[in-house]
């Protein structure tokens, strides 16, 4: 006689495979039942046994998960089978999923009559084992929280206002107003992220490196002693916007020196369209030599506060006797009506002030002939745009 | 996984034993891994699918369609 044990279902196999992500079995045993059949050849060498398959006369069949009666297991209740007919009897149809914690060990005991000596042969099978594999143990991932493609408008960063009033002599530092102007739009944005491993968010255990993409195949590193980058953390990157054009970063996430997720994302500056006028309509009167004008910026139909700050706006002026006449750049005007070419006859006491406005780019850097970094007092580096 | 639901006819004239499988009726519930396995057209899922003349179902919706037989 022989006795053995086998999967009989290709498909639905002896081990699972769990995905916490989605807290789904591969396959779910509920649907596809795995199908375990124990294989009972008889022969006899006198030909006596006429039948080698011998599995339809088995009897007082048992089925058992590491030694137990699994009729007397109730988390098995109502979640198996034991079928009952012809060459497949015996077999244990398995309707119940197995927890990647769990680890069962079946085994199969029956009787087998022998109406030829009439006793019943003892049948014990080997064990087989029931597992799941979670797929998501060893499987890192990492997003961002944040929108991949970051965009920075500087019309709407209340920071960078702010520090250009400061800076002016405008309005004085308060930690209060600063606190206000970070309302998402400001330059300063941090990039939060989340790592995950099999499912759980990671804390620690990893290190993060952001890289600016170069090319398809290359990347720079970058660390938070370049221009753009504040901080580098296990939950986020701080990078300062303004110092960015236009660019596509990746971060990559690593494990004892071997990556294990990268996510990239992009920065772009947004140029947001304006209109720039003269807002002085006084006209110029006998014996007035200088004249003051301001600019007045509209975008998206709101005033823009502080202009300069974000726009370079060049005076100009156009006359009887000179025309394109730059004077300075800036929010605010003050020029000579003497350098204008403006005449003192009817004909010709005609004055047009415009100016060329153009959004700001990115700031860089400020260096020296030599490449030196110019700082402030403080260290600070200096930059301008 | 996907799961497909299919008439037992379709799935024995593609040569897939229906035994031991949930029975719907007339219909069979097979997973993914067996349709790709079997000698069916296609080279998706829902290519091969089509030849059965079944369709594909989530998980949830495959236990839905059992609980409520």
């Amino acid at each position: 006689m022989s006795i053995a044990v086998a999967c009989d279902s290709a498909f639905s196999p002896l081990t699972q495979v769990y995905d916490s992500a989605s807290a789904e079995y591969e396959p779910d045993r509920y649907v596809s039942p795995t199908v375990i059949r124990p294989i009972i050849t008889a022969n006899a060498t006198d030909g006596s046994w006429p039948d080698p398959h011998a599995n339809h006369a088995l009897a007082n069949m048992k089925w058992y998960a590491n030694g137990v009666d699994i009729s007397t297991i109730s988390s098995w209740e109502g979640k198996y089978e034991i079928d009952q007919v012809g060459a497949t009897r015996g077999s244990l149809i398995i309707y119940r999923n197995v927890a990647p914690s769990e680890r069962i060990s079946l085994h199969f005991e029956a009787v087998l009559a022998d109406d030829r000596l009439g006793v019943n042969l003892p049948i014990v099978t080997d064990e087989i084992i029931l597992s799941t594999i979670d797929k998501s143990v060893d499987s890192w991932s990492a997003d961002l929280s944040a929108d991949k493609s970051i965009l920075y408008n500087p019309f709407l960063d209340k920071l960078h206002l702010y520090d250009y009033k400061v800076s002016h002599g405008l309005i004085s530092a308060s930690s209060g107003a600063e606190a206000a102007a970070r309302d998402g739009n400001e330059y300063q944005r941090t990039i939060p992220f989340q790592v995950y491993k099999g499912g759980v968010r990671q804390t620690s255990g990893f290190t993060v490196q952001l890289y600016r993409v170069v090319s398809t195949s290359s990347l720079t590193e970058l660390t938070a002693d370049d221009d753009e980058v504040v901080s580098i953390s296990t939950s986020a990157v701080v990078l300062d916007l303004r110092m960015i054009e236009k660019d596509n970063y990746m971060l990559i996430f690593k494990v004892s020196g071997s990556e294990i997720a990268r996510v990239q994302f992009s920065v772009s500056r947004v140029y947001q369209s304006f209109t720039c006028e003269p807002s002085n309509d006084a006209p110029i009167v006998y014996g007035q030599t200088e004249r003051y004008d301001e600019a007045i910026v509209n975008s998206e139909g709101k005033i823009v506060d502080c202009p300069a700050s974000i726009i370079e706006i060049v005076w100009k002026t156009d006359s009887a006797y000179a025309t394109g006449v730059t004077h300075n750049e800036g929010g605010t005007t003050e020029y000579q009506l003497s350098k204008t070419g403006v005449g003192q006859l009817a004909t010709d006491d005609w004055l047009d002030i415009y100016t060329t406005a153009t959004q700001k780019p990115c700031y860089s850097v400020a260096i020296d002939e030599d490449a030196n970094i110019l700082t402030d007092e403080n260290g600070n580096d200096l930059i301008f745009n | 996984m996907k799961y497909v639901i299919c008439s037992i006819r379709a799935a024995e004239i593609a040569e897939i034993s229906v035994r031991n499988h949930r029975i719907l009726g007339a219909d069979v519930v097979l997973n993914e891994r067996e349709v790709m396995a079997a000698s069916i057209p296609g080279e998706t899922l829902a290519q091969r699918v089509s030849h059965l003349g079944g369709k594909v179902y989530s998980i949830a919706q495959v236990k839905k369609k059992i609980n409520t037989k």
